[in-house]
């Protein structure tokens, strides 16, 4: 984001973008390290028996009547599960949804208090925040009792974004992040003490490169080669296609924020939305616009979409495969394809979205070398170190954590495609904790972002409507281009395929 | 124009209204703004929210995703518990079938 990798004299490793790689990948590698050690003694009979298993031609499914098919099934979730240990499962507090009870949220699906793993999250940030501090020679004593604050703030963020409706219409806890920090900041404003942990940058960037590992390129193939022509033709022509009517048409004067809405929009909506944001340099409000935009148009087409699906009576994967290219979080994809009634819809539908997550490490790169290579070059012609050779330049201005993020990916893309045993760290690292550590950290960054922001800026972006027209126009020909490539490759170049699905 | 005098009422909405569009910028004025803010989000969350929820389609909408295990709050795949449920039946699927889906070996 704006501020994001400004040239200062400190050393690379010393400054933001530094000190978040190197934080992210100790907490990855202690995190791998714990899954390699926890692998059962016997996992090379396991992982033997899972391949024998996987290799078998015969397709498993719960309506087979041959039992062996059946309990092959289940053979296999059970040699996933024994291999990838969660160790620090409990660590994390996840808030459970409460309807009217706010205090409920503390409860576990099982009914027990989480009062523990309320304490060990709390820790364990602290922990990591405090480390990046002072790595950074920043003073860890005034930081430790304002992060102790906003960390209460963010707790509070997510209990408002667990109440049920909230949750059940996919209205997530970056928006109500967002709010806390705004009321704060814009009512009693953000107080000296506690300036020194209001970090968004810091706890974006962090985020971000635990998210690498959770975008594993073997995933691409998972639908074939039907499943990578839906995704990787339409959403880049989308993203391109909306960026230029932004620029062109619209004559939006922010090209972050031009940026931004095209990437969440096309992509796969808050996750690409942050990522882009940082790799653009958007300033804070612009990527908070951004998801704000996408969140509430998420709503209506989760709820209308499967509606004109039902009225224009497409098969289940053509329409699973509609809704997975174009409504903007997996949740939400999964929440509208359920309203089907189809699990094949389902299937498809988030398959098709997942493919799509992994295109958020493609193009968070991509825009990052394009703005690091034109759109900043174009800003500073006039300044003397415009002299300097053209990569040494490039280099200078690139956001040097993207490669953080594209290297957690890399890496573990790696790992998970070794072997079963790696498949089943990786599974591991993600499930049981880096996931959960990455949504504590966004959080943490969005009630900072609220903290830092104005409301007059946010009525002032609005208030010529580009951004909001920006939005339509672009979903409205996402939603023309993903119609034509699923009915063309489902329907059409494919058939045999979506019959294999529909069988 | 009317003065407002102490003798007339003044209603809680218009209060309400009047300290948060006041331009002061006192300490009791701040926090009372805060205070506001607080209080309606208290109301909304609980009292209009669970209220919204008790409407026969949300209800049904609602109960329908708890009953199917479906988190439309997941914003990343990984973050959807059923996520690896649904590839590992995709895959099921396309194995009945490798070639129609163009898969390298």
């Amino acid at each position: 984001m704006a501020n994001a990798g400004t040239v200062s004299k400190t050393s690379f490793w010393r400054s933001e973008d530094g000190t978040a790689t190197l934080i992210a990948f100790s907490v990855l590698t202690i995190l791998l390290g714990v899954a390699f050690a926890n692998l059962p003694k016997n996992h090379r009979e396991l992982a033997a028996e899972y391949q024998t298993l996987k290799t078998q031609n015969e397709p498993a499914t719960a309506d087979s009547k041959d039992v062996k098919a059946v309990d092959k099934k289940v053979r296999l979730k059970e040699i996933e599960t024994n291999l990838s240990p969660n160790f620090f499962k409990s660590w994390w507090l996840k808030i459970s949804d409460w309807s009217q009870n706010p205090f409920l949220g503390f409860r576990s699906s099982g009914g027990a208090w989480q009062w523990f793993s309320l304490a060990a999250t709390g820790l364990v940030l602290l922990m990591i925040a405090t480390l990046g501090m002072w790595w950074q020679r920043q003073s860890v004593s005034r930081f430790i009792p304002a992060f102790v604050v906003v960390f209460a703030l963010t707790t509070l963020s997510f209990v408002l974004a667990s109440q049920q409706l909230l949750k059940y219409f996919n209205l997530e806890y970056p928006l109500w992040a967002l709010l806390v920090g705004l009321v704060i900041a814009n009512t009693v404003a953000v107080p000296a003490w506690l300036q020194p942990a209001v970090k968004p940058d810091l706890y974006v960037k962090i985020g971000l490169i635990l998210l690498g590992a959770e975008v594993l390129f073997g995933k691409l193939l998972i639908l074939g080669l039907p499943g990578i022509l839906v995704s990787w033709t339409v959403t880049p022509i989308v993203l391109i296609g909306t960026y230029l009517f932004g620029q062109k048409i619209l004559k939006i004067e922010s090209r972050s924020l031009n940026m931004v809405i095209s990437a969440d929009m096309s992509v796969c909506g808050v996750s690409a939305a942050i990522a882009t944001a940082s790799a653009c340099r958007a300033k804070k409000e612009e990527l908070s616009l951004a998801i704000a935009l996408s969140l509430v148009f998420t709503v209506v087409m989760m709820v209308v979409q499967p509606y004109c699906i039902r009225r224009m009576g497409l098969n289940d994967v053509v329409a699973g495969a509609w809704l997975g290219g174009t409504i903007d979080s997996t949740g939400a994809v999964a929440a509208a394809s359920e309203l089907l009634k189809s699990p094949v819809a389902t299937e498809v539908a988030t398959t098709v979205k997942m493919i799509q997550n992994i295109l958020i490490g493609v193009f968070s790169i991509a825009i990052a070398a394009y703005w690091a290579t034109f759109v900043e070059r174009k800003k500073r012609t006039d300044d003397s170190e415009s002299k300097r050779s053209a990569l040494g330049e490039i280099w200078r201005r690139f956001p040097k954590f993207a490669l953080g993020f594209l290297l957690s990916s890399i890496l573990f893309s790696a790992v998970q495609a070794s072997s079963v045993e790696g498949n089943a760290m990786v599974n591991a690292v993600v499930d049981g904790s880096s996931k959960h550590l990455r949504a504590w950290f966004f959080c943490l960054a969005f009630v900072c972002i609220g903290l830092e922001s104005n409301m007059r800026q946010y009525a002032f972006r609005l208030r010529s409507g580009k951004p909001i027209i920006l939005y339509v126009v672009g979903q409205a020909f996402n939603l023309t281009l993903s119609f034509i490539a699923c009915y063309v490759v489902f329907q059409w170049l494919f058939r045999e395929a979506t019959e294999s699905l529909l069988r | 124009m009317k003065r407002q005098t102490h003798s007339e009422p003044i209603s809680k909405v218009a209060l309400f209204t009047k300290i948060l569009r006041s331009k002061q910028t006192s300490v009791s004025s701040k926090w009372s703004r805060l205070l506001i803010c607080a209080i309606f989000i208290l109301l909304g969350w609980t009292q209009l929210l669970p209220r919204l929820e008790t409407f026969g389609t949300i209800r049904a909408y609602i109960e329908r995703m708890q009953q199917q295990g479906i988190n439309p709050s997941a914003l990343y795949y990984t973050e959807h518990p059923a996520s690896r449920d649904w590839e590992r039946t995709i895959h099921e699927r396309m194995a009945r079938n490798p070639k129609a889906f163009w898969v390298p070996k």
